[in-house]
C-alpha cells in the first residue's frame, strides 16, 4: 500500500550537518498494523511527517498505492492527506474552540460538506469510541484518554486507508493507554485499515502484526 | 473531492474555522481585545468620514440654495462693447419662457448708489425689478420677511434684513438713495438722490446679499442711473431644473438675440463650489487616515491570531486542507471585522449626522457663516463608496497575515510542544 524508497531526510545547520533518516525502506502492506519504535529523536516522527506528506525528504520516494506522492501537486497532496490518510499525533491537537463532534466533522467540512452532511458520520465515530454522550462538549472539558479517542474518531472519519499514529498513548497513563489502543486495535480490523503506530510502549508495540525499529535513521526489524 | 463541486460549499469550511476564531474565547484575551479595537477603530473611522463628508455636502447644499435664492441660474446680459441695457426687455422674457425647461424671466436693472437714513450710509446694490414679473420667482417670493410686494410700486424699497439692522431703519421708514449721476440745479451740479419708503424687508440667509442689496421699482434704479429710456440690464432667468443651466445658457442666449450673452449660476460660482470640492477630497484623505490605522490594527490582530493558531493550522494541513483555504481563513477574518466596523460606521455616522441636522445639534454664529448651525446632509452614494473603501482596505490588510499563515510550515508548528 505504502512504500518508501531510499528516503533521506537530512536537516544542514551552519554548524552541523544532522542527518534524522539516511536511505530508509520500507513496505506496508494492505491491512497491516506495524509498530514503529526507537529511541527519542531517532527519526520516527519525520518518517510519519514524510509518509503524510507533511514534510519533504532530501531524496527518496513515499509511493502510495504506486503514486509518488511528492510529485503531486500541493492541491492534489491535500487530496490525499484528506481522503486516504488519518493523523493521530501524541498531543490529541483537538481545536479547542469547537466541540468533540465539529473537531471529528473538520475533514469532512474540508472535504467540502455541509455542517449536516459532516455531522452523521462523525456522531456515529463518536459513539463508537464511547464518547455519545460527550458530541458538544468543549475539548478542554473532556479527560486526556477523550480527547484522544475524539483525535482518532477524527483521524477515521473520513474513512481513509491509512492511519498515521505518532505515540498515540504517549501522553496518557498507562490503563488509559491501553484502553486507546484498544480503540485503534478494534478499529484497525473493523475498518481494514492499513495502520503505523510509532510507539515507546512495549505491550502496544507487541500487539501489532511487526514491530519495525528505527536506528540510526534507518529501519532495523526488531 | 466536494460532493457537487459549487465553490462556495467548499468555502464553508473557511467560514465556519474563521468565524469561530473571532467568535471564540482566548486563552491570549489580549487577542480578542485587539480584535474588538480593530472594529472600533473601522467603524470611527468610517463613522468620522460620513460626518464629515455629511457636513461639506450640508453645507454645499445650503450655499447652493442660497446663492440661488438670491440669484438667477441664467442671467442675460448685453456682451461686453455693444453698450447700453436691453431695451425691449419685455419681449426677451416672453420669448425665454417659452423655453422649455424655463420657469420665469425677470428683467432687473442693478445700480450702484448710496444709501442714507438720519444716522448712517453704506454703499448698497439697487436691484430695479418689475414687480409683477420678480414676484413669480419662487425663491424671490418667499424671502420676504416682512412687508409685502404688493403695492410694490411708486417710491418703495425693500431692503435686505441684514442692511435695515445695520443702519437701524424699520419699516415705514424712509431713506435716502443717492447715485453718481449729476443733476444739473441753480446751485450747480448736484448728485442725483431719491427718497424712498421702506415697504417691507428680505432675508436669503446669504449674509452678503442680505447686507448689500435692495430692491426698487426698475424706474427708480433706471432714473438713479440717469438713463431716460426704458431699458434692463440683466434678464435673471430661473430654470426647472438647476443642472440643465449649462445646456439651456447657450439657447437662451441665442433667443436673446445677438446682442445678449448668457452666464449660468454654475459658471459664476465655480470658485466657491471648487474649494468646497477641494476641502472635501482633502477631508476624504485625512479623515481616510483613520480607516488606515485602524486596518493596522487588523494586520497585528491577524499576524497575532497566525502565531497563536499555528499548531490549529498545521493540524487543519494535515487533515488535508489546502494552503489556499487557510490563507482564506485569514482573509475572511479581516473581511469580517472590516464589514463589521463599516456597517457600524455608516449605521452611527449616518444616525449622527440625521440628528445633528434634524435637532442642529452644532451651532454657528450666524454672521459669519450665514446659517445659525452645521447643516448636515446624508449621502447614500457618500455611504456606498466609504463603505467600499473601508472594506477593501480591511480585506488588503490581510494579505500579509493570510499569506504568512498559508506559507507556515506544519511540521516546525507541530514539532514545538
Amino acid at each position: 500500500m505504502i512504500r518508501a524508497t531510499h528516503l533521506t531526510k537530512v536537516y544542514e545547520t551552519p554548524a552541523a550537518r544532522i542527518v534524522i533518516l539516511e536511505d530508509l525502506r520500507l513496505e506496508v502492506r494492505e491491512g497491516q498494523m506495524i509498530a514503529v519504535v526507537g529511541p527519542s529523536g531517532a527519526g520516527k516522527s519525520t518518517l510519519m511527517h514524510l509518509l503524510g506528506g507533511l514534510d519533504r525528504p532530501t531524496s527518496g520516494e513515499v509511493l502510495f498505492r504506486g503514486e509518488n506522492i511528492f510529485a503531486l501537486l500541493p492541491g492534489r497532496l491535500a487530496e490525499y492527506r484528506n481522503q486516504h490518510l488519518g493523523f493521530v499525533f501524541q498531543f490529541h491537537h483537538l481545536l479547542p474552540e469547537f466541540t468533540a463532534l465539529e473537531n471529528v466533522s473538520m475533514p469532512l467540512l474540508i472535504r467540502g460538506l455541509g455542517r449536516e452532511e459532516a455531522s452523521g458520520p462523525a456522531r456515529d465515530l463518536l459513539e463508537r469510541v464511547g464518547l455519545g454522550a460527550r458530541l458538544d462538549h468543549q475539548i478542554g472539558e473532556l479527560s486526556g484518554g477523550e480527547q484522544q479517542r475524539v483525535a482518532i474518531a477524527r483521524a477515521l472519519v473520513g474513512s481513509p486507508a491509512l492511519l498515521l499514529a505518532d505515540e498515540p498513548t504517549g501522553n496518557l497513563d498507562p490503563a488509559t493507554g491501553e484502553a486507546v489502543f484498544g480503540v485503534i486495535r478494534e478499529l484497525h480490523s473493523e475498518r481494514g485499515l492499513t495502520s503505523l503506530i510509532v510507539t515507546h510502549n512495549e505491550r502496544i508495540a507487541a500487539g501489532c502484526d511487526k514491530v519495525w525499529e528505527i536506528r540510526e535513521g534507518r529501519l532495523a526489524t526488531a | 473531492m466536494t460532493a457537487d463541486g459549487c465553490s462556495l460549499c467548499l468555502m464553508r469550511f473557511e467560514f465556519i474555522v474563521a468565524l469561530r476564531y473571532l467568535r471564540a474565547r482566548r486563552k491570549q484575551a489580549v487577542v480578542s481585545l485587539i480584535t474588538i479595537i480593530s472594529i472600533i477603530g473601522v467603524t470611527a473611522g468610517v463613522a468620522a468620514l460620513v460626518i464629515a463628508l455629511s457636513i461639506n455636502k450640508g453645507f454645499v447644499k445650503d450655499l447652493r440654495e442660497k446663492l440661488l435664492g438670491a440669484r438667477a441660474h441664467v442671467t442675460l446680459l448685453p456682451a461686453p462693447g455693444s453698450g447700453g441695457g436691453i431695451p425691449d426687455y419685455l419681449e426677451v422674457v416672453e420669448r425665454a419662457e417659452a423655453v422649455e425647461g424655463v420657469v420665469s424671466g425677470s428683467p432687473v436693472y442693478y445700480v450702484t448708489v448710496l444709501l442714507r437714513n438720519s444716522y448712517y450710509s453704506e454703499g448698497v446694490q439697487v436691484k430695479g425689478i418689475v414687480p409683477g414679473l420678480e414676484a413669480r420667482r419662487p425663491s424671490f417670493a418667499s424671502s420676504i420677511v416682512e412687508g409685502g410686494i404688493e403695492d410694490f410700486e411708486g417710491r418703495q424699497i425693500t431692503l435686505g434684513r441684514e442692511l435695515m439692522r445695520s443702519i437701524g431703519a424699520v419699516v415705514g421708514d424712509r431713506v435716502e438713495l443717492i447715485s453718481a449721476q449729476l443733476d444739473s440745479s441753480p446751485l450747480g451740479p448736484q448728485p442725483h438722490s431719491e427718497v424712498l419708503n421702506i415697504s417691507g424687508a428680505f432675508e436669503t440667509g446669504l449674509y452678503d446679499f442680505d447686507m448689500n442689496y435692495a430692491y426698487v421699482p426698475i424706474r427708480i434704479a433706471q432714473r438713479l442711473d440717469g438713463v431716460r429710456d426704458d431699458l434692463a440690464t440683466h434678464i435673471e432667468i430661473e430654470l426647472e431644473d438647476l443642472d440643465q443651466s449649462d445646456v439651456l445658457a447657450p439657447v437662451l442666449a441665442g433667443i436673446g438675440g445677438p446682442g445678449l450673452i448668457s452666464v449660468e449660476w454654475k459658471s459664476q460660482n465655480a470658485a466657491i463650489f471648487e474649494a468646497l470640492k477641494l476641502e472635501r477630497l482633502v477631508m476624504f484623505i485625512t479623515i481616510g487616515l483613520i480607516v488606515i490605522v485602524a486596518s493596522l490594527n487588523i494586520v497585528v490582530t491577524l499576524v497575532m491570531m497566525v502565531m497563536e493558531k499555528a499548531r490549529d493550522i498545521a493540524v487543519l494541513i494535515s487533515m488535508g486542507a489546502t494552503r489556499d483555504s487557510i490563507r482564506r481563513v485569514f482573509v475572511i477574518q479581516g473581511v469580517v471585522i472590516g464589514v463589521i466596523g463599516t456597517v457600524l460606521g455608516l449605521a452611527i455616522g449616518n444616525t449622527a449626522a440625521y440628528h445633528a441636522d434634524k435637532y442642529r445639534l452644532v451651532s454657528l454664529s450666524a454672521d459669519v457663516y450665514s446659517i445659525a448651525y452645521v447643516p448636515f446632509e446624508i449621502s447614500l452614494v457618500d455611504s456606498l463608496i466609504v463603505g467600499a473603501g473601508a472594506i477593501l482596505i480591511s480585506y488588503l490588510a490581510t494579505i500579509y497575515p493570510s499569506r504568512r499563515a498559508s506559507g507556515l510550515q506544519p511540521v516546525e508548528a507541530l514539532r514545538y510542544e
